[in-house]
């Protein structure tokens, strides 16, 4: 007599974190720059990274993650129920000091972050693709989402080999903590207004001046 | 005694007479003198002071000490509001100069800022329905832009106001002068770079609605400060559909939604 195994038409097999005697989890980081140079004359263009805190490059659908190891460090994010400004900091380091360039002339501030997590098999290189797992898509569940608000360079020296190298430490906002600061409409200052009219608008330039400025009413001093 | 000596003695006492008669005088003329010098001497210094009077620093001098000090508190941080409807409102003050040898301050108060179009596309139109100074209300004249008079909350007209208060409203740009309801035929629109009198053809006042102030200096009618102005302003966009409209789109003071991902031709 035989086993058979009953599978409720529409129902997929699904790959539990349970089943798995060992698994590996990396994080991923999706970095897009609106204006990514490489040297001061080149021309500036869209550009994404992909890199991952592995030792391995991860190919998903959506491009090859590099894996830099322990060379990246990422921060912990906090999950909350209410919308929270939970900020996190990604750091590269090892970075050759000829590309410290690409840094400097490419609009670092206020590129777009995104973090995830992928979840691979023991033995595997590719994310677990029918993971049973809330919001992980194809194995890849996402962690945050922001810009880079501030970085920071450091140098550094390598003694044995004498080559400079570069660590850069960006700190991240979530995009609720973009919507925070935004602010609408005009000020009474010359900085909004000319914003606002390209600069050739001087109607509001005399406003700061008012604060300090007095006048005679009834005849002059 | 002959006659010669009677008159001799008879001399003799006439010259008494006499030197006593001219001492009399004599004082008297002095005194009189005196007091002409005196009062020549008072004439003079009177005569020094109405001449002193009449030079230009004397002048100034005297309108210093009459004159009131004049500070505001502008705030580079005021976010200017936005005019659905019809409403009763005051503004910041965004400049202030003052003209005529210091005896007229102009005051450049902005409102709020100029609205968008209605969905059928429309452009938003304003209407100038009062002004209110010190909570009286201006009565203007027939150029829309003078006082005639104030009247106060008990209905008491004041006529002494005349000329002496100047309004004029802006909406969207220095070239829009909107003259007051029921002024629009009679009155004169004048380009508000053409009252302020230190603005330049720069001051176009992109997208705001504001207004001109115009104030002589009479203490006597306590206008010798900056009086408090409230503005009874109407905008087109009343209806809802145009207003949230107005406000989902606009990427100035609104969110900024690209028109074609609102549907309007149905809910």
């Amino acid at each position: 007599m035989g086993w058979f195994i009953c599978i409720p038409r529409g129902a997929d097999l699904t790959t539990s974190l349970q089943s798995l005697n060992a698994f590996r989890s990396t994080l991923m980081v999706k970095h897009q720059i609106d204006e990514y140079r490489t040297s001061e004359s080149a021309f500036p263009s869209l550009t994404t990274l992909r890199y991952n805190d592995s030792i391995y490059d991860v190919t998903t659908t959506d491009g090859t993650y590099t894996g830099l190891g322990p060379l990246l460090t990422i921060t912990s994010s906090k999950n909350a129920l209410r919308s929270a400004n939970a900020q996190i900091s990604i750091g590269i380091s090892g970075i050759p000091a000829n590309d410290a360039r690409a840094i400097l002339y490419s609009s670092i501030k206020g590129s777009t972050i995104q973090v995830y997590r992928a979840f691979f098999a023991s033995g595997t290189n590719t994310p677990i693709s029918d993971l049973d797992f809330p919001q992980a898509t194809g194995g890849i569940t996402g962690r945050f989402a922001g810009y880079v608000s501030t970085y920071t360079m450091e140098d550094a020296i390598d003694p044995e080999t004498g080559l400079g190298t570069v660590t850069i430490l960006m700190d991240c906002v979530p995009l609720t903590g973009i919507l925070q600061r935004l602010t609408k409409g005009v000020r009474t200052n010359p900085v909004d207004l000319r914003y606002l009219t390209n600069d050739a608008d001087v109607s509001f330039d005399n406003i700061p001046a008012l604060e300090e400025a007095e006048w005679f009413f009834g005849g002059t001093k | 005694m002959s006659f010669i000596d009677n008159i001799a003695t008879s001399v003799l006492k006439f010259r008494e007479v006499f030197n006593l008669i001219q001492n009399t005088l004599g004082v008297r003329n002095t005194q009189d003198t005196m007091a002409v010098n005196n009062y020549q001497a008072t004439s003079v210094t009177t005569a020094n002071i109405i001449k002193q009077s009449d030079t230009v620093s004397q002048a100034e001098e005297k309108r210093t000490i009459e004159a009131t000090r004049i500070q505001v508190d502008p705030n580079t941080e005021y976010k200017l509001p936005i005019l659905y409807g019809r409403a009763s409102f005051s503004g910041t003050i965004t400049d202030v100069c003052l003209r005529s040898n210091g005896y007229e301050l102009q005051i450049a108060i902005t409102l709020a800022m100029a609205t968008g179009t209605q969905i059928d596309g429309t452009p938003s139109s304003y209407e100038f329905f009062n002004v209110w100074v010190d909570n009286q209300k201006l009565n203007f004249q027939s150029d829309g832009q003078l006082a005639a008079s104030l009247t106060d909350t008990e209905g008491n007209v004041n006529t002494n106001y005349a000329n002496k208060l100047g309004v004029y409203l802006y909406c969207n740009g220095s070239a829009n002068h909107i003259l007051p309801v029921g002024f629009e035929t009679s009155g004169t629109a004048v380009d508000a770079r053409n009252v302020f009198d230190t603005w330049t053809p720069e001051h176009y006042n992109t997208n705001l609605i504001f207004a001109i102030i115009r104030v002589a200096w009479d203490p006597d009618l306590n206008l010798d400060r900056i009086p408090t102005f409230k503005f009874d302003i109407g905008n087109s966009l009343t209806q809802p559909g145009d207003v949230l409209y107005d406000y989902l789109t606009n990427d100035v003071y609104g969110c900024g939604i690209n028109v074609n991902n609102i549907k309007v031709t149905s809910v």
